[in-house]
């Protein structure tokens, strides 16, 4: 029986130059499937998938594109949440992902990258003015369970997340927060924006007013 | 020679017929039309500057405020009216922490103002909006 002749071979012209180019694919491939696994955390934490469910699950037993006062979310929106006359949508097109808010005295639309929203979600901060409460509208992606609410008077409670989504309305909010899947936790400083954009509009009305006389 | 003769098929068909043909075109084009919500006169309006940290839109027939912020996340957009006294009420105003774009939405009839866009950072920022009429928020 003819065996194979190992030596002969790596001494071959075919051997010297398929060898090394072997070698460096191999490596290739180590390479990547080291850089992934480290991406998704060597720790292995990160077990949830990023993204929103409410899309593949939106809200039911409601109406799924309320009009408040005419104004109606865009065509393809999902109804993720309601809290009183306060209606949270969530859409994505065009390769963004939007969180949208419809009240009665006004509503809003925060929209960003899939790619990016999916990894810190996205955030909807109406500011009370003409009447309307100071409100948070938050888009948490898949993972995120609950999220913590801050008041002025440092008191703190935790708010339970559903399809995605949580409405807060209160009127001395300082902060929310919540802890993305990986490890990562996102603070939105809602009353320092509130803060700073309540005395701009003040400033700004005060100005106006004048103007007019 | 009537439009309706012109068109070889419709030609052939009965004057009932002919009529309900357009009768139903015509109800069809009007039931889109509604589906649509832009209203008769759509107002779309946009404004941009290069380094700014705050701009006004203009003057015009709105509802609805949108502002991007094209350098980072975090950006406000407010709604102004314009009163008869010649003073502004803010109506709505919006902001986002960990977006670029905000879109403020007033949800009663349109009515003359202006759209505001307003950045949130310390640093002046490349940042653009748009003001329209339009029944849709987002």
């Amino acid at each position: 029986m003819q065996r194979f002749n190992y030596l002969a071979f790596l001494g071959s012209r075919f051997a010297r130059r398929a060898v090394p180019v072997g070698c460096v694919a191999v490596a290739a491939v180590a390479g990547t499937i080291t850089i992934a696994a480290s991406a998704n955390g060597s720790s292995g934490k990160r077990t949830h998938k990023p993204g929103f469910s409410v899309f593949a699950h939106p809200l039911t037993g409601g109406a799924h594109t309320a009009s408040v006062g005419g104004m109606q979310p865009p065509p393809g929106s999902v109804l993720a949440a309601t809290h009183g006359n306060h209606y949270a949508y969530a859409s994505r097109t065009g390769g963004e992902v939007c969180v949208i808010a419809l009240r009665p005295s006004g509503g809003g639309a925060a929209c960003g990258a899939s790619a990016k929203m999916e990894e810190t979600g996205a955030d909807l901060i109406a500011l009370p003015v003409n009447g309307s409460k100071l409100g948070v509208t938050l888009l948490v992606p898949n993972g995120v369970s609950n999220v913590q609410v801050a008041d002025n008077d440092g008191s703190t409670r935790s708010v339970v997340v559903a399809n995605n989504v949580v409405i807060i309305e209160e009127e001395e909010l300082a902060s929310v927060q919540y802890t993305l899947p990986w490890g990562v936790t996102k603070t939105i400083e809602v009353g320092s924006i509130v803060k700073s954009q309540m005395e701009r509009i003040a400033a700004r009305e005060a100005a106006s007013g004048q103007e007019a006389q | 020679m009537s439009v309706l003769k012109s068109m070889p098929v419709l030609g052939r068909l009965s004057g009932r017929l002919k009529l309900l043909l357009v009768t139903t075109g015509a109800l069809a084009s009007g039931v889109t039309a509604l589906g649509v919500a832009q209203p008769a006169s759509a107002t779309y309006e946009t404004y941009s500057c290069a380094a700014c940290s705050s701009k006004n839109g203009p003057e015009a027939i709105i509802l609805n405020s949108e502002a991007t912020n094209y350098e980072t996340n975090g950006i406000c957009s407010a709604v102004w009216r314009h009163n008869a006294d010649g003073s502004y009420g803010l109506l709505v105003d919006e902001c986002t922490q960990e977006t670029y774009k905000i879109t403020a939405c007033y949800t009663g009839s349109e009515f003359k103002g202006h759209g505001e866009l307003e950045k949130i950072s310390l640093t002046n920022q490349h940042l653009a909006g748009h003001e329209d009429n339009y029944k849709y928020c987002g």
